[in-house]
C-alpha cells in the first residue's frame, strides 16, 4: 500500500490554499475516509482489538460507575464512566455547567481500585478536579432527555423504539466537552504520540467517545430493566447501530484551528492529496463507479435526514438536496467511463454545485479508493515544536515574500473599519474559556488573544516598510518584539499551503461555527446542527459498529445510512 | 499531585503576557519552561520569580531579560553576544542556547553556578544558588566552551507538589490574561441563550 501510494502521490494537482482555505468553504466540509473516527475503527478491526466491560456497579437510580477495557497487540486502556443522578434543573451543556449525567476519563492500561477511588473523587468534578499521568483523556455527557427516557420506556415494556423517534435525535447521550493532552494535569501528548495505535490525531479522545456511546446503551438498558423487571428487552443490533454520540461544542474549540497552523496544514493537506490522488486516475472501474453511485444515493439520503432550526444551516442542507439530485443526474451520462472521470467530476462540480455539494462530493470521490488513500491518514498529525523557532537570520526580503505569497488577501482589508476588526476574540475570567465580544461595544480589547492573523499580517507589512531587503529578521524583533507571534506565524505558513485560513477572523460577518464544521468534519462528525453561530450539535458514530459487532461488520460501509 | 508538562508550558505563555511580554516572547517562555523541566532544571520557579519581578517593576530594564536575550541568541543562531553579559535569572537562557549549540557542549555559569547544556541534556553543580530568591541581576555571566558532561540530569516527564507555590504565581499573572465577566459576555460571548437541555 505504501509503494502504491508513493506511485499515486507524484505529480498530482492539489487544489490551492486560496480555494480551499476560505472559511465559507471550510464550513461545508463532510467527514470522510481519513476523518480520525473511521481511522481508529478500521485500525481496531484490522488488529482485531477485544472488549470488555470488568465492572458495571450502577444501582436501581443509576448511579455508579461502569469499566470498559479495550486490548490491542500492545496494550489495554480502559475507559471509566461515573454515572450520576443530576436533577433536571442542573442539566446544561454549557461549559459553565457544574454537574452532568455522566463523566469520564480514559486510563492507560487497567486501573486498580486504588485508582478507581481516586478518580471517582476527581472526574465527577471535571475541570475543578485533577487526573494524573495515568489519565489520557476527561470528558463528561448528559442525557438526551427526551430520547433516553422514550428509549427506556419502550424497552421496559418489552418493545423496541420507534426508528423515527430515534432519527429526530441521533443520540442517547451528548458529550460536552472531551479534554486531552496536559488538561486538568492528564498525560502529555507528547508521552503516547509514538504508540502505532494512536498515529495520526485525536485516536485516544475519540476511543472514549466510541466507548462512552456503548455505556450510553449500557445504562439505558439497565434503567429499562430496573424499570420493567422480567419484560424488558435489550436493543435490537440494527435499532441499536442508529444511535450515535450526541456532542455539544461551542466557542471553545473554534480558535483551536488557528492556534495550530501546522497541524491544520496537515489534517487539510491529507484530504487533499487523496483528492488529488483520485483526480489523478485515468480510468474508473465498473466496481469503484458502482461503490461510488450507491454512496452517492446513501448520502443523499443522509442529507434527506439532516435537520436543524438553525436558518443558515437549513438554507445549506436545501442547497445540498438539490446538489446531490443534481449528482445523481450528471451520474447518469457517460462522465465516470471517460478518462480523467474524477477530475472531470471534480471540475462539474465547481462549476454546478454549492460549497456543501462541493466539499461532499469530494468526501465521496474518496471512498472508492481506500486501498490508495487510507495510509495518508498516519500523516496528519504534526509535531509542532518542529518550526517553532524562528529563522532569524534570513532577510527582512524572504519575509516580505512570505507575506505577499500567504497573506495577499489581508491587504485589501481595511482593519480599520469597524465592521473588519468588530470582534475580539478573548479569555473570560470565569471559566478561562475562548469567548468572542464586540470590539466596539465591550472593554475587552486589552485582552484580546492573538487570533487575528490577516490583521497582524498587514500590521507587520506596515512596520517592514522602513526596513531594507538585506537585512536581518533577527535584528527586526530585536526592535520589534510585538511582531514577534506573526513572523513566527508567517515563516510557518510560508512552508506549509495550507496552515492559514485565507479569511478575517474578527470581521462582523465571520461565523464561528464555520470553524467548528471544518474541525469536527476530519473527527468524522455528522448531522451538524448549529444552535447559534457559535455553537453546534453533532452526531459521531451513528451508524458505526459497536464494540461486540466490529469483527462481523465494515465500519466503512457505514459511514454513510443504510438505503433500506 | 502533579502537573503535565503541556499544563505549565501553556500557563507560563498567559503568564509571561499577563506580566507584560507581548505574546511573541510569551510563547518562548513556555517554551523555555517546558524544555528547563524536561530536563531536570526548576523552570517553574525560575520563570515565576522572574515574571513576577518584571511585572512588579514596571520597566526592568529589558537590556538584562533572559527571554529577550534568549530570543536574539537563538534568532541569530549566534552565542557571542552572552559570552559575557548580565542577567536575570541566568537559567532562563539555557533553552535558547541549547537552539545553537547543536553538537556542542557549553558551560554556563554565574556566581558560583555551573550549568553544563548540550542538546541530550544538561547537568549542574551547585543546586543551591542555581534558582535564587528573590531574583536578581547577576553581572558576571559567562559562556564557554565545555567537555561533554558524564551524566545529565534525569529527564522528566511531570511537575511535582512542591512547585505548587510558584504555579500559583504563574497562576495570578495569568489570570490578568483573563477579561472579567459580565452577565452580556456569559450570554453573548459564548453565544447560548437557547435551551440546551432536551
Amino acid at each position: 500500500m505504501i509503494e502504491a501510494n508513493k506511485v499515486h502521490k507524484s505529480g498530482i494537482n492539489k487544489r490551492p490554499a486560496s480555494q480551499v482555505m476560505r472559511l465559507k468553504r471550510m464550513g461545508c466540509f463532510h467527514q470522510s475516509r481519513l476523518s480520525f473516527m473511521r481511522v481508529l475503527l478500521r485500525r481496531l478491526k484490522r488488529e482485531s482489538w477485544s472488549f470488555e466491560r470488568p465492572a458495571f456497579e450502577i444501582d436501581e437510580k443509576g448511579v455508579g460507575y461502569a469499566t470498559y477495557s479495550v486490548t490491542g497487540p500492545k496494550r489495554t486502556y480502559t475507559l471509566i464512566a461515573f454515572a450520576h443522578d443530576l436533577p433536571a434543573e442542573l442539566r446544561s451543556d454549557r461549559v459553565i455547567a457544574e454537574a452532568w449525567d455522566a463523566t469520564f476519563t480514559l486510563f492507560d492500561g487497567v486501573p486498580t481500585r486504588d485508582d478507581i477511588e481516586r478518580l471517582s473523587k476527581n472526574v465527577p468534578l471535571q475541570e475543578a478536579g485533577r487526573i494524573s499521568e495515568k489519565e489520557i483523556s476527561l470528558s463528561r455527557a448528559n442525557r438526551s432527555v427526551r430520547l433516553f427516557e422514550y428509549v427506556t420506556d419502550c424497552l421496559s415494556r418489552g418493545i423496541q423504539p420507534e426508528t423515527s423517534e430515534i432519527e429526530k435525535v441521533g443520540y442517547l447521550m451528548r458529550t460536552t466537552a472531551v479534554y486531552g493532552s496536559s488538561k486538568f494535569g492528564a498525560c502529555d501528548r507528547e508521552n503516547w504520540a509514538n504508540r502505532e495505535e494512536f498515529s495520526g490525531s485525536f485516536q485516544p479522545e475519540l476511543l472514549a467517545v466510541w466507548l462512552i456511546r456503548t455505556f450510553a446503551i449500557d445504562i439505558v438498558e439497565h434503567m429499562a430493566k430496573m424499570r420493567g423487571g422480567e419484560n424488558a428487552v435489550r436493543l435490537e443490533a440494527d435499532i441499536r447501530r442508529r444511535f450515535g454520540v450526541g456532542n455539544s461544542t461551542g466557542l471553545g474549540m473554534a480558535p483551536f484551528l488557528i492556534n495550530h497552523p501546522a497541524l491544520i496544514d496537515s489534517w487539510i493537506n491529507g484530504r487533499e492529496t487523496a483528492l488529488g490522488i483520485v483526480c489523478k486516475l485515468e480510468r474508473a472501474t465498473g466496481h469503484e463507479i458502482s461503490k461510488f453511485k450507491e454512496l452517492v444515493e446513501r448520502a443523499s439520503l443522509n442529507a434527506d435526514q439532516w435537520t436543524t432550526d438553525h436558518e443558515h444551516q437549513k438554507a445549506k442542507i436545501a442547497c445540498l438536496q438539490k446538489d446531490m439530485e443534481k449528482l445523481k443526474t450528471i451520474l447518469d451520462s457517460d462522465i465516470l467511463e471517460q478518462e480523467k472521470p474524477w477530475q472531470k467530476l471534480l471540475l462539474w462540480g465547481e462549476d454546478n454545485l454549492g460549497f456543501e455539494g462541493q466539499e461532499q462530493l469530494v468526501s465521496l470521490m474518496l471512498e472508492p479508493y481506500g486501498y490508495l488513500v487510507d495510509d495518508l491518514s498516519s500523516d496528519m498529525k504534526a509535531d509542532e515544536t518542529v518550526q517553532f523557532r524562528i529563522r532569524g537570520n534570513e532577510k527582512i526580503a524572504d519575509l516580505k515574500q512570505s507575506l505577499n505569497r500567504v497573506y495577499a488577501w489581508a491587504k485589501d482589508i481595511d482593519f480599520e473599519d469597524s465592521q473588519a476588526n468588530a470582534r475580539v476574540w478573548y479569555v473570560s475570567e470565569e471559566k478561562l474559556e475562548p469567548r468572542l465580544g464586540e470590539r466596539h461595544e465591550e472593554p475587552i480589547e486589552p485582552y484580546e488573544q492573538p487570533l487575528a492573523p490577516g490583521r497582524d499580517a498587514k500590521r507587520l507589512m506596515a512596520a517592514l516598510e522602513t526596513w531594507s531587503d538585506d537585512e536581518t529578521i533577527a535584528a527586526f524583533l530585536m526592535q520589534h518584539a510585538e511582531h514577534r507571534h506573526i513572523v513566527r506565524r508567517v515563516q510557518l505558513a510560508s512552508q506549509k499551503d495550507y496552515a492559514e485560513i485565507r479569511d478575517n477572523t474578527i470581521s462582523s460577518t465571520m461565523l464561528p461555527i464555520d470553524l467548528l464544521r471544518c474541525k469536527l468534519s476530519f473527527f468524522g462528525a455528522t448531522k451538524f446542527d448549529p444552535r447559534s453561530d457559535r455553537w453546534v450539535r453533532i452526531t459521531m458514530y451513528q451508524g458505526a459498529p459497536f464494540p461486540d459487532e466490529l469483527h462481523a461488520l465494515d465500519p466503512d460501509d457505514l459511514a454513510y445510512p443504510p438505503l433500506s | 499531585m502533579s502537573w503535565a508538562l503541556g499544563e505549565i508550558k501553556a500557563l507560563s505563555i498567559k503568564a509571561a503576557k499577563g506580566a507584560g511580554f507581548d505574546w511573541g516572547i510569551a510563547e518562548e517562555a513556555g517554551f523555555a519552561v517546558e524544555w528547563l523541566e524536561a530536563r531536570g532544571l526548576p523552570g517553574t520557579r525560575a520563570m515565576a520569580q522572574y515574571l513576577s519581578r518584571y511585572h512588579r517593576e514596571t520597566g526592568l530594564d529589558i537590556d538584562f531579560c533572559p527571554l529577550r536575550k534568549g530570543c536574539f541568541v537563538s534568532d541569530t543562531n549566534d552565542l557571542s553576544s552572552i559570552e559575557k553579559t548580565s542577567a536575570f535569572q541566568p537559567v532562563l537562557m539555557a533553552p535558547f542556547i541549547a537552539n545553537v549549540i547543536e553538537g556542542e557542549t557549553v558551560k554556563l555559569s554565574w556566581d558560583k553556578n555551573k550549568l553544563v547544556i548540550s542538546k541530550d541534556g544538561v547537568d549542574y553543580n551547585t543546586r543551591y544558588q542555581l534558582i535564587n530568591e528573590p531574583c536578581k541581576l547577576f553581572e558576571n555571566v559567562e559562556l564557554s566552551s565545555w567537555y561533554a558532561p558524564r551524566r545529565f540530569l534525569p529527564h522528566k516527564t511531570r511537575i511535582g507538589e512542591s512547585e505548587k507555590a510558584y504555579i500559583s504565581i504563574l497562576n495570578a499573572l495569568a489570570h490578568k490574561t483573563y477579561a472579567p465577566a459580565t452577565e452580556e459576555s456569559r450570554l453573548a460571548g459564548a453565544g447560548a441563550g437557547l435551551n440546551d437541555n432536551d
